[in-house]
């Protein structure tokens, strides 16, 4: 089933995917995200927070973005 | 959802996505054209001013030409940035998908606000709170009618806890209410290209609540304090000194006692003791009525002179004075004296009282 991925980290990723149906959101993540902590990255499915178990549907919106995100100064 | 907010998101998402649509529709890749010509404007304007010889003129232009550059090369970035097919994408948000954007901001954030005049999305986040210092809550406005800009978007402080060293710095990573977006300059690049509002303010926030302390505008650890009038360094509220006479702040290095009375100055309220040379304020310092110079008290005489000037007037005072005609010995009879001022009263002249020694004052 074709989903929407997009992932804030770095230069960013948007773009129609396809994936497994049944497939929960932490398996998601843990196949897009390899090595990292789900408690590192604000995950929504279509613009709202959802349970690690919550399984994905055709169509949904995925979004990962890192909870820290270094500014600089100019 | 109320009927009034729905209406207003929709209405926001029918501008927005005309916008957005307006962009799409221009040259993939435009080169900052307008930014260049500037620039040269500057140079032309700068060579003109140092050929006439006016030095403060040129100096504005070169300021002003410095923030040209800076701007120029963030457009530069920019495009460069969008050159890159994984943040490239021609797609339109539908008016549909615009509205739930807007809708699942009120659900992430402290607040939304909508100004239609001036086409600003504003969104309210929660107080940020970095290393226990409490920044307050920010406001991300975005400017709507400037998506196809590199920064169209402003963050203010609500009630701003402004860095002690630097007042134009209410975040560590935001000076002039610009945010520096570092680690998130493309993914924001990103977002607002193609109308992704919900990950722009997403974003942004996490930005605001991250703290960088090695690329920071003021650092946490100077942020509470007030720079030292003197050095410039920051100075905690702790260790900071005041001067006695016009308040600024001074750190413990800078800090000067009067000699005399020991309070503290800063470096520009004492001076140096013309006799003993050492460092005294005003009011311990004062003036010698004949040459001018300052001393301290204890480098003065109870006639204000200074060793100098007073040695010089008792040498002075101790000359005979020179004698007048007809006057007496100063240590005769002064019967002539008397009658001498006695006639010049008769005169109607004005006459001091007669002393020992002394005529009368000649009219």
């Amino acid at each position: 089933m074709q989903v929407m991925y997009i992932n804030n980290q770095g230069a960013g990723f948007a773009d129609h995917i396809e994936i497994e149906a049944g497939i929960t959101v932490s398996q998601f993540f843990e196949h897009k995200m390899p090595g990292h902590r789900p408690a590192d990255f604000l995950i929504r499915v279509n613009r709202q927070p959802v349970t690690a178990d919550t399984q994905l549907q055709e169509g949904d919106r995925i979004s990962i973005t890192p909870v820290k995100i270094d500014g600089a100064r100019q | 959802m109320t009927e009034p907010r729905q209406r207003i998101l929709l209405r926001a998402a029918d501008r927005i996505h005309d916008e957005l649509d307006w962009l799409a529709k221009l040259p993939d890749v435009r080169l900052p054209e307008a930014g260049w010509q500037e620039c040269g404007r500057l140079l032309r304007q700068i060579n003109k001013a140092d050929l006439r010889g006016w030095d403060a003129a040129s100096q504005r232009l070169r300021l002003r030409l410095e923030a040209a550059l800076r701007s120029l090369e963030s457009q530069v970035s920019g495009t460069a940035c969008g050159l890159s097919p994984v943040v490239w994408q021609r797609d339109v948000l539908s008016q549909r998908q615009l509205y739930d954007e807007l809708r699942a901001l009120h659900d992430e954030f402290e607040d939304v606000e909508y100004d239609f005049k001036n086409k600003v999305l504003t969104v309210v986040t929660e107080p940020i709170v970095l290393e226990e210092i409490d920044l307050g809550s920010f406001e991300i406005r975005l400017e709507w009618d400037d998506l196809g800009e590199v920064s169209p978007y402003t963050i203010w402080a609500r009630e701003p806890f402004r860095a002690g060293s630097n007042e134009s710095v209410t975040h560590p990573h935001v000076q002039d209410e610009k945010l520096c977006e570092g680690d998130g300059h493309k993914a924001i690049a990103a977002a607002l290209r193609q109308g992704r509002l919900f990950d722009f303010f997403t974003i942004v926030a996490r930005i605001l609540s991250t703290y960088n302390s090695g690329s920071a505008y003021v650092s946490l650890s100077d942020w509470i304090g007030e720079p030292c009038v003197d050095c410039g360094s920051n100075v905690s509220h702790d260790d900071l000194y005041r001067c006695d006479r016009c308040s600024e702040s001074l750190c413990t290095e800078c800090v000067v006692n009067c000699e005399r009375c020991e309070d503290a100055f800063c470096g520009q309220c004492v001076a140096r003791c013309s006799g003993c040379e050492e460092l005294c304020c005003d009011r311990c310092l004062g003036k010698c009525p004949d040459c001018a110079r300052r001393f301290c008290r204890e480098c003065r005489y109870q006639d204000q002179k200074c060793e100098e000037c007073h040695a010089a007037s008792q040498t002075q005072a101790q000359r005979p004075e020179p004698a007048l005609a007809g006057a007496p010995a100063a240590d005769g009879l002064q019967t002539e004296g008397i009658e001498a001022a006695a006639g010049a009263t008769k005169a109607g002249v004005a006459a001091e009282p007669v002393r020992m020694g002394q005529a009368a004052v000649s009219p």
